[in-house]
């Protein structure tokens, strides 16, 4: 398959030259301009906390400090949450392709009954909900409060995926199902046996969704698990976050003098803390992208 | 979207057909309604005075006040404002941006694959990674008077604006973080759309004699549509919710006029007391309307285009 | 759509019908059965205390044992006979804990800190009769502490914490700062100006507005930082009235301020001095030393200019000490007398009160021990206990000073002071479920302090007039009709002041449309706040 891949693409394209170095320059600026950010980031996270919090680093680290990465390394708690998130994000990931698929695959049969009326049932929650409290009483009432599967069970199923996997098996050709009824095959056959394997690039991204969006996420993790051995990681940063929200306004002189030390040491700790938690995530995607090349496709059919 | 076609020959499709595929997605069915459905009473709060601790629904000690909350948002001095400001925020991201990650897509599309066309498309995901307060803390430096945009403005013989005092510019300041910020990470479905193109599809089209153009228009284009139509549905029942968690970030009340946007304001409500009760009515009017939108769009795309989400 | 309407509204009537059943019986599970009658003899008691933990990084309860002040405090407690059972939920995350265990009401322990619900809320959650009224439990089991704190040394706490039918709901935090054994000694927060600023260009210390605004440009002109660019600015807020400027003009410190001395409510927007106000500020603006960027900035975009070395001037306590550390190559400020500025009104000063109530604890319904619950609060408001709070362990942590008046011994960096346990109970367990009660002085402020800081404080002192930066701290409890409609007008009075206020000084809008202005806000309803924050102002003064 990677043979093809590469072979493909060099055959298809011998167009102009010209076309080819504007497309390549636009790449490039495009490139440096969002990979600007996290570059910012990196060298924040590693300057003189003085010209962090002066906004004096733009295009290179100012001095060298890394203690707050030693801060963050020597929390126990940290790498605890780190095998958290793990935990979190293999589970959800594997648990939202799966109902993605089984919530999909049924939309696409045009005679099954009522599907409009399903639809509909999918599409209302993506606009009303209940609100905080009612979903907390529910997870209480479930037995899932402070527990692990109080983040897992809720997120299992992505409505938004289950339109995304819809529109990518509604293109398959109609011939490549036929041919399996004439075998006598059922529709989980169907799905799992010549669905599923040519359709690897949705899949892809449905995982790549469901990894990024888990890892990110810390909402749930708020609301119902108050026990701190079970935080995923993102909860570190919100914390940072919010305590440099604090309205210095509101508070008595004491407490403003503990209140402007807290900010000024999370102003670069902050940066420390993303790069901490993203950099992991980020290097996942790589693995996915192949999935997303001009012919995987075809590739992954003839396997 | 077209549906799958059944083989005619299967006369007895409907029965056990049916009853096969509803049992596949009997699971998600039944965990939408769980966690989806039931909390769903909670939507009642917006036609009470409800305070945590009081019961949704009982006998006695509902505070019932019907449309109450409703009508005093509709009345409030900054209804207009309000609504307007959330619109055009939405309006202007989807009107400049959504078409952004298509061209992205196309355009990573024509590179030869390769080491470049990887780090390309990594690179233009990363901003999605990067938390809003951080974003928001650069944006702010950027556009202070004495920031970067300011010092091109000044080298171009310019004079330096106040961009984040100047009402006139915040929308296109949220707009272009916005897009900058999403672009990238918004492109993967394309990218996984156009990879289902058979490679032989281009060959044949050279045969022919049709430029890179030519088979961007007639191949990969048309391979995305279906995608393309799903999302702008989507994108137009989402036009009246403005990223407000951001806005927040980067907003101040010199700005207010072009800036505050419901989410905004009901934080700032939220501030002073659990406005429990109007939070959720407010919240329940914006996702009817939202909803109304998708459904027209929904209808108008089935009508003209085919493809559509029901 | 039409053929769907019904069986989908019958399908989410059922749904709601469903939910709401176990929605209510979500409300009255019982607790888990366990000792409901212990006897309250030699057996010490059980007590299930909810609270958030500190914020500091290196001083956290969860290491209490090592430190000498936990261990003073745990004998207090077990000489009580209670045996306390923490549940602390991360500072960050427990204001969305604390509302949502509130709202399912079951299994709630008996102590809980209730600090991050609004008034309308706790309000709401005692009428439920999740929170118990305290004062029959005071009468019935306190052994007195309670009273003699609440009357003797704080009488000024019951007023702020009595709810409009008499009761008592919750337990608060009590502050207040003294000077020379029992003068109360409020601290200002007033305009700090670069002193070594003033002294490198001979300058002299500015005692009219005028003469700050001409302070102030001189300053810039003569780039008093030495950077080569005229950068040196003045860090001002003018969507709030909560910066001292104002009370230069004689105006309260908040849309609805308190006037504590005259026992008045008032309004900025009605007070004289507002147009002279908005004009000054103008010519700030128009002066260019009022940096326009940083309004309505974060407290870390402000502190990006006072790293570098840019701040001119900024309102701040007159006392603090933090800011000058964060400053690139050092420097001092200069805290300044209210300035005149206009004739015929007196410049005030804003004070922080020396008393201070805040935080709320309380105890549910769901409390086995009641009577140990009290006595948990009587150790609490001890004497022993509110030294070990504020001040620690003598010899070690504080000492007495020549005059008798305590001081603390140790400035060191928290995370030295984690490694050393030299710390009092505040820094390790203040606000979590314990309390703060503070005896705190002026004697060791101003013995941290330069001599002109000081000299500024004992200035402040007796000066009159003044405004108070807690205004709440004047107000009782609203009952539900005057809260209701407060929190029904304040969003939107405040989005239009706020903007007003901030428009007016950049000259964006014009003084002449006053009138119209004037208009607006009363049909926000700016008459109707400052009627019933008169009348609770009232109340206030009448709770004895």
């Amino acid at each position: 398959m990677a043979a093809r891949v590469k072979r493909n693409p060099n055959t298809i394209k011998q167009g102009s030259v010209v076309v080819d170095v504007v497309l390549y320059a636009l790449a490039l600026a495009l490139c440096l301009i969002t990979l600007y950010p996290f570059y910012f980031v990196i060298i924040m996270s590693i300057s003189n906390p003085t010209e962090v919090a002066a906004m004096n680093v733009f295009w290179y680290p100012k001095g060298l400090f890394l203690d707050s990465y030693k801060l963050i390394v020597s929390d126990t708690k940290m790498w605890w949450a780190y095998s958290n998130t793990l935990i979190y994000v293999s589970a959800g990931t594997i648990l939202n392709c799966l109902t993605a698929v089984l919530g999909a695959y049924p939309l696409t049969v045009r005679n099954l009954m009522g599907r409009k009326w399903v639809v509909s049932y999918l599409l209302i929650p993506m606009y009303f909900g209940g609100g905080l409290i009612p979903s907390y009483l529910l997870v209480n009432k479930l037995g899932l409060y402070n527990t692990m599967f109080a983040v897992i069970i809720p997120g299992m199923v992505s409505i938004w995926n289950i339109i995304l996997v819809r529109t990518f098996f509604a293109n398959i050709p109609d011939g490549l199902k036929e041919s399996a009824f004439i075998d006598g095959a059922s529709h989980l056959q169907l799905l799992f046996r010549v669905i599923i394997p040519i359709s690897k690039p949705i899949l892809a991204v449905i995982a790549i969704y469901s990894v990024v969006g888990i890892w990110n996420s810390w909402f749930d993790a708020l609301v119902y698990l108050p026990n701190e051995k079970l935080h995923p990681l993102q909860m570190y940063l919100y914390r940072v976050v919010v305590q440099q929200s604090v309205d210095l306004k509101m508070l008595s002189m004491e407490d403003a003098k503990n209140a402007v030390a807290n900010m000024l040491s999370n102003i670069q700790l902050k940066y420390a803390i993303i790069v901490f938690t993203t950099l992991p995530v980020i290097f996942t995607y790589p693995f996915f992208q192949k999935y997303f090349i001009k012919g995987a496709l075809l590739g992954s059919l003839k396997e | 979207m077209r549906a799958i076609r059944q083989p005619n020959q299967r006369k007895s499709f409907r029965v056990r057909d049916n009853l096969q595929l509803y049992l596949i997605m009997l699971p998600v069915l039944v965990h939408i309604f769980i966690f989806s459905y039931i909390p769903m009473y909670g939507i009642l709060i917006a036609f009470q005075n409800y305070y945590p601790g009081k019961p949704f629904l009982s006998l006695h000690g509902t505070d019932w006040v019907g449309f109450q909350h409703f009508i005093d948002f509709f009345n409030g001095p900054y209804f207009g404002r309000l609504m307007r400001n959330t619109f055009l925020l939405s309006f202007y991201f989807l009107v400049f941006g959504f078409w952004v990650p298509i061209l992205f897509a196309l355009l990573l599309n024509e590179l030869k694959s390769g080491v470049f066309k990887k780090y390309v498309q990594t690179a233009s995901y990363l901003p999605h990674f990067i938390s809003n307060v951080v974003v928001a803390g650069m944006v702010l430096s950027f556009i202070n008077t004495d920031g970067i945009v300011n010092a091109i403005v000044k080298l171009f013989g310019g004079t330096p604006v106040a961009l984040n005092t100047e009402p006139g510019y915040f929308p296109a300041i949220y707009t272009i973080t916005s897009i900058w910020k999403s672009f990238g990470w918004s492109s993967i479905l394309y990218l996984a759309a156009m990879s289902s193109v058979d490679p032989h599809q281009y060959e044949a089209a050279k045969m022919d004699g049709a430029n890179r153009f030519k088979q961007m228009l007639h191949i990969t284009l048309p391979a995305i549509r279906p995608t393309i139509f799903i999302l702008l549905i989507f994108a137009i029942g989402n036009l009246l919710s403005a990223n407000s968690e951001f806005i927040l970030l980067i907003y101040n009340p010199m700005v207010y006029e072009t800036a505050d946007v419901i989410g905004t304001y009901l934080y700032r409500d939220g501030l002073l007391g659990g406005n429990f009760s109007a939070g959720t009515a407010v919240g329940l009017f914006i996702s009817i309307i939202n909803f109304t939108l998708l459904y027209t769009a929904n209808t108008l795309s089935r009508k003209y285009s085919d493809y559509a989400l029901w | 759509m039409k053929k769907r309407k019904k069986p989908l509204m019958s399908a989410i009537i059922a749904v709601v019908l469903i939910a709401s059943v176990t929605a209510c019986s979500g409300g009255d599970s019982k607790p888990e059965e366990a000792d409901s009658n212990a006897p309250a003899g030699q057996q010490s008691a059980k007590l299930r205390l909810l609270g958030p933990t500190g914020s500091n990084k290196f001083i956290k309860f969860e290491d209490r044992e090592k430190y000498p002040v936990w261990k003073e405090v745990d004998k207090l407690l077990t000489d009580a006979n209670l045996q306390l059972d923490y549940e602390l939920v991360p500072n960050e995350q427990y204001n969305v804990v604390i509302k949502t265990r509130m709202a399912s009401g079951s299994n709630l322990p008996d102590i809980v800190n209730i600090s991050a619900l609004d008034n309308t809320t706790v309000l709401n959650l005692a009428k439920q009769g999740v929170l118990l009224d305290l004062n029959p439990l005071i009468e019935k089991y306190s052994n007195g502490n309670i009273k003699k704190m609440y009357e003797q040394e704080f009488p000024y706490a019951k007023k702020t914490t009595t709810t409009s039918d008499g009761k008592m709901y919750w337990f608060s935090d009590l502050h207040k700062k003294t000077y020379q054994g029992t003068d109360p000694a409020p601290v200002s927060l007033t305009m700090l100006l670069r002193k070594d600023w003033l002294d490198k260009l001979s300058l002299p210390v500015p005692t009219s507005a005028e003469e700050y605004l001409q302070t102030l440009k001189t300053m810039r002109d003569k780039d008093a930082n030495g950077n080569g660019q005229k950068d040196e600015v003045l860090v001002y807020d003018p969507g709030a009235f909560s910066g001292p400027i104002a009370q230069w003009f004689g105006l309260g410190t908040s849309i609805s301020s308190v006037d504590v001395e005259n026992k008045k409510v008032v309004s900025p927007w009605y007070q004289d001095g507002i147009k002279d106000y908005f004009r000054y500020l103008q010519q700030l603006v128009k002066e260019g030393v009022l940096d326009t960027s940083l309004i309505g900035a974060t407290g870390e975009q402000k502190q990006q200019k006072m790293t570098e070395n840019q701040v001119a001037s900024t309102g701040d306590y007159n006392l603090e000490t933090y800011l000058e550390p964060t400053i690139k190559g050092g420097g001092e400020y200069l805290p300044l007398m209210p300035l005149q500025a206009v004739d015929g009104i007196a410049p005030a000063a804003q004070i922080e009160p020396p008393f201070l109530v805040w935080q709320k604890y309380a105890i549910t319904k769901d409390s086995k021990n009641v009577e140990a619950a009290i006595k948990y609060f009587d150790t609490i408001y001890s004497d022993k206990y509110a030294e070990l709070l504020y001040w620690g362990i003598e010899g070690q942590t504080y000492k007495k000073d020549e005059s008798g008046a305590n001081v603390f011994i140790n400035n060191a960096s928290d995370e030295e002071l984690a490694k050393t346990g030299q710390v009092p109970g505040l820094r390790l367990f203040g606000d979590t479920v314990f309390p703060r009660v503070q005896f705190a002085n002026l004697e060791f402020e101003l013995s941290g302090v330069p001599k002109y800081k000081a000299e500024n404080e004992l200035n402040i002192l007796k000066y009159k007039p003044y405004f108070v930066n807690m205004n709440d701290n004047y107000l009782a409890i609203p009952d539900d009709q005057q809260l209701e409609a407060k929190t029904k007008i304040l969003t939107n009075l405040n989005t239009y002041s706020t903007e007003l206020a901030t428009k007016l000084a950049l000259g964006q809008k014009s003084l002449d449309n006053w009138d119209q202005y004037m208009a607006d806000l009363k049909k926000l309803g700016l008459d109707q706040l400052l009627e019933i924050d008169q009348q609770l102002l009232d109340r206030y003064n009448s709770i004895q």
